[in-house]
Formats: structure tokens, C-alpha cells, sequence
């Protein structure tokens, strides 16, 4: 009993240190080092968020990714494009760039099957752009990650924001 | 008034739920009466199934839903 | 800002319109009341709404508005607000219900046919009896109606004016744009449906520039967007673009059209039909091109053009692709003279196979909207001009509109020129022309004189 608690306790410490290393990997601009923590069958998603009837909640209250109008519903590739459209210095919504922290808590081990592991936590991304443009973006995110040869990736990311409209002009943030 | 043993439909009315909009007393005003409290209630405690479609119309009518149809089969006390 | 300046405001002929136009409190409050009251606004598409009860919210100016289906399956546009105290009767995105009870007083009003005679009509009032003695007359009580509705192949437009000219006049022949953009691939009109889902986000720029960006604003596009070509975030990839289906030798865009009077402009005409691009996917370029069969023959057949693919824009607000692809639409919905709510659609064939719905949705979603590779870089220039020209100095210098100024060429359209050159704000010039005769109060028989 203790040693498998021990066992989790440092499976979440990992996890967690992961975590925060990607969060420093992309408020750091290391964009090409944060893709090469990602699987190549990633899928990356971003439901909206409608508000329903609480008898509705569960079926409707965010659109399905895979079929309906999210913020992001996509794979590596487009990220890999996010990352190149960044690099270009052209990329106006970003160029300046912005000043962003990414605060990632609550983390907890949802699944632990062999080398691979379902995660929850939630995120705060404070963004802070050219002078007085400030925009918070808080939620919850669900992940699935692999343990390979070079450590852990991530294969699967599910954001909720916490938003119905979004009250930022743009997504031009990796999250 | 029926008598009894007549009818084969039975007004409920969730007290709780009525708010006196009082449209069930437009749909049908000689089945329904608001008490001293504003709150409906039905002039006998059953009425002839021919009578359903107008007690259907009565109970969708109103807003908070205070009102259901109850169908009550089975021989009554003797 | 004194209302008789407004005829200072507006240069057509020279090209020069002030900067007051998109920054000044007191021409907004005038744009809310002569302008979004009365023009034809879009409101939704009736794939939102497809049984009985089903109802969306939408926005009118800036209002919250419902647009439902009834119990016999007629759709109605009502104002979302309680005729007691105002309270939003729905703040619900989506729902079916052919009842709305206020949460503040109780008071109901419903669509159902059979229990009302006009749809939006006050159902009930608590305590009607010992409150109101039975003496409140819920005819006259319903939830406001918009004056008229228009269903335009499946889109839907409202007017709050009940002088506004019919949809057809208001449209006039830029119809063809919008018969596009309601039809699928291959031109079946109607044959369209909204993928669920509205993109809906704040941005900290007037409602206008959002509009002159796709009613003919070409210029902007390579400096704005030089970041996309890099990246190949096209259809086709990294690969050169190559589209089927233009003419041979046609450059890729000969001219744009604008209709004087009635303000709507395009990018692009009716004449030339751009082509679709070669996609990474075989079977999206096998897609269209059969699609693409399919509606040259259908065109012929029904007299109808070859062009209006857009991008394009309906006086005043509402902005759209027409495909055959991409095929997306947008309104830019006011909310002071320095913020506006913009609402996006996207909008796939109803019969297309799952995984060309599905590669088409994720381009749009990559392409489009907050998270749009290439709408991110407008937003940003849309935000920071207008706060540079709300300062005291920078107000008082206009803006310069002289692109393409003198050079255009009668349309075979109705009222339409189209311009000499690709790049033009002749678009934007009768734009504004269109902005002022709305905003200094023109009646509508003026509005429509010679158009």
C-alpha cells in the first residue's frame, strides 16, 4: 500500500515537473523544443462552451470536438504551422510578442496503465501584449501522455476554457 | 357535479407550483377556481374521459406546470 | 459631434473620409438608431433551428434577439427581453422550448400555435386574477417582434423597421452573392447547413473595419498576411496553388464590385468564376471537382453567373465566403464605437461525406476566427487603428480612400461598377456613402430612389 502510494506520489511529481517545464518551455518562446514534446498523432482540442438547460448539460453544453465548431480541433501539423507562422517575425497578432505565464495546478493522475497515463488539471495563462492588453484565460485541461524512449510526450489535449464568448481578440497562444 | 363512481379523469394540482396565472380557469372556467389563496383548484375530484382534450388544453396552458391529468382505473369504493 | 457636420464626414469624390466615422460616441448612438434599427441584419441559418421549439439566440445591433421555430414550424425573431421589467426571458445559446417564463415575475409567453395566436404572445401572468383583476390585456404584451423577417434560402434576415424596403429591393442584385452563399458545391440552393457552433469573440475595434475588410479590401492582403504564405497554411499545403476551374490565363482576381447605392460590395464579379484550389487531399479536389461539373451545368441551365464567390459584404454588418469554397460567414455586431462582438459561422454542403465535412471544418477553424492563422493578423490591425485614431491630434486627420479613385467601368449588375484593377477602395467609398444616407436619417423612399 505505502509503496504504491509512494509510486504515485512520484509519478505526479513528474508529471507536475513536466508540466512546468512546458510552461517555461513556451513563456520562454522554446517553441520547437515544447513540439518535440509532442506525439505525432497529437490531438489537440478546444471545445466552445454554450450555455444550456441543466437537463442539457451533459450532452450539450460544449460542442464535440471531431464534429462541430471548436477554438482549436487539430493535430501536430497545424501546431508545427502555429510555431513556423510565429518564427516568421511577420506575424503581426504576435510580433511584438507577447508577455505570457502559464500557471498549470491541480493536477491529478487519472489513469495509470503501463507507459501511458490520463492527467487532469487546470490552467491559467495570463497574457499581456504590447502596453494596457491584458487577457486571462482559465480552465480545465484533460491529458493523455506516453512514456517513449525520450521520456514522456503528450499525446492527447483537452482544454475547457472557461469562456462562452471569448473575451480576447485572438488564440494566438499554445496552451 | 359527477356522482360517484363517474369519470374516468382526475385533475392534480402541485399547490406549490401554482402561481395564479389562472389560464386553466380561461380554458375550462366551469372546472377550475382559484382558492382564497390564489391557487387552483378543481370544482370536482373527476371528470368524463369525453372531456380530455379540453382538460389537455387546460393543463398545457399553464406556465408552471402545476397541472397533470391522472387516469384512474379500477372499480371505486364500494 | 454636432449631427450637421455629418455631411462633412463622408468625401466620396475625393476619396477622404474622417476618422470621427469610426471613433466618436455621438455618431454610434446615431448608428444604433438609424442605422442597425432599421437596415437588414442576418440573424441566423435555419439549419440552427430545425424542429419545432428549437430556438437559438442571436444578436440584432446590440441585442440579444431569439430566433425560434414555432409549433407549426414558422420561424420568428424576438426581442429577448421581458415586457414587465426587461429581464432576458432566455440566456440560453441554444434550446427547444415553446415556452419562455421570465425568472424574475414568472411572466410566460409561448410559440405554440395551439395555446397562443401569435408566437411570442404573453401567455400568462401570475396572480392575474387578485394582482391584475383579470384586466391585463397579454395581447398587447407579447415579446417584440421584428417588423419583418426574410428567409433567403435558408439565411435568415430580420429588420426592426417596419418602413424598410423587402429583403429582394435592399439586396438588389448582389443576390448572387448571397444565392451562393446559401447553396451548396454544386449549386443547390438551400442544400447548406451551419455546423453547430458560433464562434463568438470580442475585439477592441469599430464594427466598420471589420466589414471593409471583406467587401473589397484586396490591398490588405499581402502585407497584412505575409506571415501565411510562408507557412502554407492554404489548402494545398506548401505546394505552389494551383486552382481548377478558373479560366485559362485568368488572373486570379480581375476586379471587385460595388453597388453605388445600395453599399454591398465584393471582392471579385460575377463574371469570373476563381476556381478551387488543388487540396492535400485527393479526395476534396475529387469533391469539388465533380462538384464544380455539377454546377457549371446547373448555372447554364438556370441563367445563373459563374462568379460571386466573395469575399463579400452586406450593407452594413454582415460578411461572408461564398463559396464553393471556402464558404463562412461573420457579423460584426456593435457594441460601442471602440468594441464589437464579432459572430462567426461556417457552413458545409448538408449532404457532404463525414470526412469532407470534417477537413473542411478543421480548415476553417485553423483559417478563421480567434484561432485562425489568418484572421489573427487583421484583428490585430483592426484593434490597434482604432485606438491610434481616437486621440484629439489623430481625429482630426481622415483617413485616405483614394485607391483606385476614378477607375472603374460600368456592371452588367443593376447599380454595380466593378474596378478597373483588383485592388480598389471604390467598395469601401460607396460604403460610406451608404453609411451616411442611413445615419443622417434618409427615408427609406430616398434610400431607394434610383437603385
Amino acid at each position: 500500500m505505502y509503496d504504491e502510494a509512494i509510486e504515485r506520489l512520484l509519478l505526479r511529481e513528474e508529471v507536475t515537473e513536466f508540466f512546468h517545464r512546458e510552461a517555461d518551455l513556451l513563456d520562454e518562446g522554446r517553441y520547437e523544443e515544447w513540439l518535440d514534446l509532442l506525439t505525432e498523432d497529437l490531438r489537440y482540442t478546444m471545445p466552445l462552451r454554450l450555455n444550456v438547460a441543466a437537463d442539457d448539460m451533459m450532452a450539450r453544453s460544449a460542442t464535440r470536438a471531431g464534429e462541430e465548431v471548436c477554438w482549436f480541433d487539430e493535430g501536430k501539423e497545424t501546431l508545427r504551422q502555429r510555431v513556423a507562422q510565429l518564427r516568421t517575425g511577420l506575424h503581426w497578432a504576435e510580433e511584438p510578442l507577447s508577455r505570457v505565464s502559464h500557471l498549470v495546478t491541480n493536477v491529478r493522475l487519472l489513469r495509470v496503465e503501463g507507459d501511458e497515463i490520463d492527467v487532469s488539471c487546470r490552467f491559467v495563462v495570463h497574457r499581456n501584449r504590447v502596453a494596457a492588453e491584458t487577457d486571462f484565460f482559465v480552465g480545465r485541461r484533460r491529458d493523455t501522455m506516453r512514456r517513449g524512449p525520450n521520456g514522456w510526450q503528450l499525446s492527447r489535449r483537452e482544454l475547457l476554457l472557461d469562456q462562452n464568448v471569448l473575451l480576447a481578440k485572438n488564440l494566438t497562444l499554445l496552451f | 357535479m359527477t356522482g360517484p363512481g363517474e369519470g374516468v379523469l382526475r385533475v392534480v394540482v402541485e399547490r406549490d407550483r401554482c402561481q395564479g396565472y389562472a389560464n386553466c380557469l380561461d380554458a375550462a372556467p366551469d372546472v377550475f377556481d382559484l382558492d382564497d389563496h390564489d391557487v387552483a383548484v378543481t370544482g370536482a375530484d373527476r371528470y368524463p374521459a369525453a372531456r380530455r382534450d379540453e382538460l389537455e388544453r387546460a393543463v398545457d396552458r399553464c406556465p408552471a406546470r402545476a397541472l397533470r391529468l391522472q387516469e384512474i382505473t379500477g372499480c371505486p369504493p364500494a | 459631434m454636432d449631427p450637421n457636420r455629418l455631411g462633412e464626414l463622408i468625401d466620396t469624390e475625393g476619396g477622404v473620409i474622417s476618422r470621427e466615422v469610426f471613433v466618436d460616441e455621438d455618431l454610434f448612438r446615431i448608428e444604433l438608431e438609424q442605422l442597425f434599427a432599421r437596415a437588414w441584419l442576418f440573424v441566423g441559418h435555419e439549419s440552427q433551428v430545425p424542429e419545432p421549439g428549437d430556438f437559438v439566440t442571436s444578436r440584432l445591433g446590440t441585442e440579444s434577439v431569439l430566433l425560434t421555430r414555432d409549433s407549426e414550424g414558422e420561424l420568428h425573431v424576438l426581442l429577448n427581453s421581458c415586457r414587465h421589467r426587461g429581464m432576458k426571458v432566455c440566456r440560453y445559446d441554444e434550446g427547444n422550448t415553446l415556452s419562455f417564463t421570465c425568472p424574475y415575475h414568472g411572466w410566460s409567453y409561448s410559440t405554440d400555435g395551439a395555446l397562443v395566436s401569435v408566437a411570442g404572445e404573453l401567455l400568462g401572468v401570475p396572480h392575474f386574477r387578485p394582482g391584475y383583476g383579470g384586466r391585463l390585456d397579454r395581447s398587447a404584451w407579447g415579446l417584440v417582434p421584428v417588423a419583418r423577417l426574410a428567409n433567403h434560402h435558408g439565411l435568415v434576415f430580420a429588420t426592426w423597421d417596419h418602413d424598410a424596403a423587402p429583403f429582394d429591393e435592399y439586396v438588389g442584385d448582389f443576390h448572387w452573392w448571397l444565392d451562393n452563399l446559401a447553396s451548396s458545391a454544386s449549386g443547390e440552393l438551400g442544400a447548406i447547413t451551419a455546423v453547430r457552433g458560433v464562434q463568438k469573440w470580442r475585439i477592441r475595434a469599430n464594427w466598420k473595419f471589420v466589414a471593409e475588410n471583406f467587401l473589397g479590401d484586396n490591398y490588405h492582403g499581402p502585407p497584412s498576411h505575409a506571415s501565411v504564405d510562408a507557412v502554407g497554411i492554404g489548402p494545398g499545403g506548401t505546394g505552389a496553388e494551383t486552382r481548377h476551374g478558373a479560366a485559362p490565363g485568368q488572373r486570379r482576381s480581375v476586379a471587385s464590385t460595388s453597388f453605388v447605392r445600395l453599399g454591398h460590395g465584393a471582392t471579385g464579379s460575377v463574371r469570373y468564376f476563381m476556381g478551387y484550389p488543388a487540396f492535400e487531399e485527393p479526395e476534396l479536389t475529387e469533391y469539388f471537382g465533380r462538384a464544380f461539373e455539377a454546377r457549371t451545368a446547373r448555372f447554364e441551365a438556370e441563367g445563373r453567373p459563374v462568379g460571386a464567390m466573395g469575399p463579400a459584404t452586406l450593407f452594413p454588418s454582415m460578411s461572408f465566403h461564398a463559396g464553393p469554397f471556402p464558404r463562412a460567414l461573420l457579423v460584426a455586431h456593435p457594441i460601442s464605437p471602440w468594441e464589437t462582438e464579432v459572430w462567426r459561422w461556417y457552413l458545409v454542403d448538408a449532404d457532404a461525406p463525414p470526412e469532407v465535412a470534417n477537413w473542411l471544418r478543421r480548415y476553417y477553424l485553423r483559417y478563421s476566427g480567434p484561432a485562425g492563422l489568418v484572421e489573427q493578423d487583421d484583428m490585430e490591425n483592426w484593434d490597434y487603428a482604432t485606438e491610434a485614431s481616437r486621440g484629439t491630434i489623430a481625429r482630426r486627420h481622415p483617413y485616405n480612400y483614394q485607391l483606385g479613385l476614378g477607375m472603374t467601368q460600368p456592371s452588367t449588375l443593376r447599380g454595380a461598377v466593378e474596378s478597373d484593377y483588383f485592388m480598389t477602395e471604390e467598395n469601401a467609398r460607396n460604403f460610406y456613402r451608404r453609411w451616411h444616407e442611413f445615419v443622417r436619417g434618409d427615408a427609406w423612399s430616398a434610400l431607394m430612389a434610383e437603385t
